[in-house]
């Protein structure tokens, strides 16, 4: 370069240079004396004026001439210059090499080409190229050399510039080779990652068709690549997702921006699974959309986890919650057992197994006259009246053994020493280990209850005394009713029997008509005694309920003609027309006996109250329902409305002329309704003054006849 | 027929005497049962009428005293009362050997025709 550089300025001036060559040339054979002269001359002047620093030196390295341009350049004059050692106008930094490149010529006659720093007479510096061409006497001997000083600063400098621009070029190069590098392995380990990652990626373009996917996308939606790739995007979501997918989708074209989703994927066989999608945007170099990457992350076991967790949370708060319940329970029932312990009137205290109160209630302290904090503390006996301390002691060795507060009335001692009756009842309390270490017992102030129950005990004993008195005056009126019975019956016999036998010719003779007369007075008087005796008997059996009933077949229609024959002759003194309308066939099961004793009494009522002459009396027995009903029906002079309820009342008696004439007990009716009820029946009349009356009775076909018990009082 | 009448009322055996000696019968009376078991014992009677209610020994003692004996089945007893016995209590009475018996007050000719009825063994 530096030969180049060097003779390119020679090549522009090319016919000087070659001249130049030859005088050199000529010097070298300085015999022909006069071309000397003038070439001195021509010399001179190319010396003088030949671009470029040019000096001429000795061996010793003085120098002998230099042109204008070498003065110039360093700053002096020609005249200072001649003899001036040319290592004069070396640079520092340039003066060893300089030192060598001399040391070299003197010995081979050789310059280097080298560039030498050189300074100027103002101390400013430059890059010389220095080349020679040495000068030698006439036995060839080297005695100094034309210099040519070429400054090469500007090329120095350029070529600094250039290999320092080159160097920036090759450090680029360089740099641009190892990012190639690492582009190339980043873009491998791009593929890698996209292809070898476990989340499913995809690319899509702007349409959602997807440019490329990973392995584990493909296998997670079980088709090959070669399937997905090319496949919509709607194609690998489910149906559920669908509408998300979409939405996610228009935004991303809308703003850029992947907004991260769940979103549901479709396998190639129809199932889906959960993912989580995110992304990135892809874009071509003019900076335009035209896909995007998508990271889609299998939640399956993501959600399998959240489901599990979510089943786990909520089992954690349902037994939260029950928790909270049954501890919101527990204080409630806390709550309601202290308020109830508190606020009970019952008297409550809690002792330990030794007889020790650890708590009593406000009733309890105030009830024994203590406050509660005195209360506390005390063993149960000294609440105890002496009478029952015994029976606290048996109570509590019992409790001891069973575990359970037998009941028992004990008498509780106030702190005035005033005793009052409680019934005692409990609950044991049991330690965390099941032992018993105490017990609350609710006493109950029996004070009340043993007042009410003196009170029940003296009425009880009123009522059973009142009870004895009625029961003996009943038993006396038993007795006295047998007793009249008898009393009054036992005369009659004779009487009666005395009239019957008088009347009876053959036993003690004949008697005037008269005598007879007054003979059959005395026996219809004490026939009605007789009948009376009868009913007081009967009433009496009722009342008590003491009559006994048979309970067999009765042949109605055949009673009911019997009944119309056997009182024909009782209608003859009053000439009454006596009729039996009964048609049907009835059978009962009852009383016979009793049934006529009723037909009877309200036929021969009827016979009584009937008009002699024009009275007309008619019975009858008819089926009805599950009953026979009985009718005894009269024309006579009837029964006012107003007195037909006491109608079936002992004693009572219609206010009648007929009544006075009767007589009667007054207990015909009555026994006639006591008799049909006990049979199961009812018995009613329908009258009216001057409108005949109609007695009805009914008698049930099939009634299980009370038996007769003694009424039993027991208190 | 030689009838027994046992009756503390001495009406009652003066009219139940006049009746049957009317009827052709002999009659004898005793005013207590413990007479009435004397003579039982002394004479054989056809038939025995007794009553029941009497002060002391009464009816029942002498049925008591018979049974005892084992003599009700012989004597033909015809029970004549006016105490309010029930039926049922005739009934077990009936039961122990008793003929028949008569509610007070009587009819006569009732009794009469019952009394030669029980003679007969009717």
């Amino acid at each position: 370069m530096n030969g180049k550089s060097l003779s390119a300025p020679t090549k522009k001036k090319a016919g000087k240079l070659q001249r130049q060559t030859k005088p050199t040339k000529k010097y070298e054979t300085p015999k022909k004396e006069l071309e000397i002269s003038s070439l001195k001359k021509r010399h001179k002047i190319f010396y003088d004026e030949l671009p470029g620093l040019l000096r001429t030196i000795d061996t010793d390295g003085n120098i002998i001439d230099c042109n204008s341009e070498y003065a110039n350049t360093f700053g002096y004059s020609k005249k200072e210059l001649i003899g001036k050692s040319v290592f004069s106008f070396v640079a520092d930094e340039g003066r060893q090499a300089f030192q060598d490149s001399f040391d070299t010529w003197l010995k081979t006659g050789r310059v280097k080409n080298k560039p030498v720093w050189f300074k100027k007479k103002d101390g400013t510096k430059f890059l010389g190229l220095v080349s020679a061409s040495n000068l030698y006497d006439e036995n060839g001997k080297m005695i100094g050399s034309n210099t040519l000083i070429k400054d090469i600063t500007e090329i120095h400098e350029t070529k600094s510039k250039l290999e320092e621009s080159q160097q920036k070029l090759q450090d680029q190069v360089r740099q641009l080779e190892k990012a190639n590098t690492l582009l190339v392995d980043a873009e491998q380990k791009y593929e890698n990652l996209y292809n070898k990652t476990p989340t499913l990626l995809r690319t899509i373009t702007i349409e959602g068709i997807l440019t490329d996917c990973n392995d584990s996308y493909a296998k997670a939606l079980g088709y090959t690549k070669e399937e997905a790739i090319g496949a919509s995007i709607f194609d690998h979501a489910a149906e559920r997702s669908m509408k998300d997918m979409r939405d996610n989708f228009e935004r991303w074209k809308e703003n850029h921006e992947t907004e991260p989703a769940e979103i549901w994927l479709k396998r190639k066989d129809g199932s889906v699974f959960p993912s989580m999608l995110s992304g990135t945007s892809l874009y071509d170099e003019r900076g335009k959309l035209i896909g995007r990457t998508l990271a889609l992350t299998d939640m399956t076991e993501i959600y399998e986890a959240r489901n599990k967790l979510a089943v786990h949370e909520k089992h954690l708060q349902q037994q939260l919650a029950q928790l909270q319940k049954s501890n919101d329970l527990l204080t409630i029932t806390e709550k309601r057992y202290r308020t109830l312990y508190e606020k009970t009137p019952v008297l409550l205290r809690t002792i330990t197994t030794e007889g020790i109160l650890t708590d009593c209630n406000e009733a309890y302290a105030r009830a024994l006259g203590y406050t509660k904090e005195e209360a506390i503390g005390m063993s149960f006996y000294d609440h105890t009246a002496k009478s029952s301390v015994e029976d606290l002691k048996n109570n509590l060795e019992q409790w001891k053994k069973t575990n359970e507060v037998p009941l028992k009335e004990i008498w509780m001692k106030r702190k005035d020493g005033s005793i009052f009756p409680s019934l005692l009842s409990g609950a044991s309390i049991f330690d965390e280990y099941g032992n018993v270490i105490g017990r609350t017992v609710a006493l109950t102030d029996m004070t009340e209850i043993y007042e009410a129950r003196r009170q029940l005990e003296e009425k009880e004993a009123r009522i059973r005394e009142q009870y004895d008195e009625l029961k003996k005056i009943d038993t006396s009126k038993e007795e006295f009713t047998s007793m009249i019975s008898h009393e009054l019956k036992t005369p009659l016999t004779p009487i009666m029997g005395w009239c019957q036998a008088l009347k009876s010719p053959k036993i003690l003779g004949e008697l005037s008509s008269k005598q007879l007369q007054a003979l059959d007075a005395i026996e219809t008087n004490a026939i009605k005694l007789k009948e009376l005796v009868s009913d007081m008997l009967d009433a009496q059996k009722l009342d008590m309920k003491r009559m006994k009933f048979d309970n067999k077949d009765v042949d109605v229609t055949e009673m009911m003609n019997f009944l119309a024959q056997n009182l024909q002759s009782t209608m003859v003194p009053k000439h009454i027309e006596f009729v039996n309308s009964t048609t049907e066939k009835l059978t009962l099961k009852s009383d016979r006996s009793r049934l006529e004793q009723v037909l009877n009494n309200i036929i021969l009522n009827a016979v009584d109250f009937t008009s002699a002459q024009t009275g007309k009396i008619e019975i009858r027995a008819e089926s009805k329902d599950s009953a026979v009903l009985f009718m005894v029906k009269d024309n006579g002079i009837g029964i006012p409305k107003d007195k037909q309820s006491h109608l079936f009342t002992q004693f009572y008696q219609l206010d009648t002329s007929a009544t006075r004439k009767h007589g009667g007990s007054g207990l015909g009716l009555s026994i006639c309704k006591g008799i049909v009820e006990a049979l199961g029946g009812e018995i009613w009349v329908e009258s009216d003054t001057g409108k005949g009356s109609d007695f009805y009775f009914t008698i049930p076909k099939q009634k299980k006849i009370q038996l007769t018990v003694e009424e039993k009082t027991n208190f | 027929m030689k009838v027994l009448g046992i009756d503390d009322n001495a009406d009652i055996n003066l009219l139940l005497g006049t009746v049957l000696t009317a009827s052709g019968h002999e009659f004898t009376s005793a005013t207590d049962g413990k007479e009435g078991i004397k003579l039982i014992k002394q004479n054989a009677y056809d038939v025995v009428l007794l009553d029941l209610a009497m002060p002391e020994f009464s009816g029942f003692d002498v049925l008591e005293a018979l049974r005892k004996d084992g003599l009700i089945e012989k004597h033909k007893i015809v029970l004549l009362t006016a105490s309010s016995i029930t039926d049922e209590e005739i009934n077990e009475l009936l039961k122990t050997g008793v003929r028949s018996y008569l509610r007070k007050p009587l009819d006569i000719e009732v009794f009469v025709e019952r009394v030669e009825q029980v003679h007969r063994g009717q």
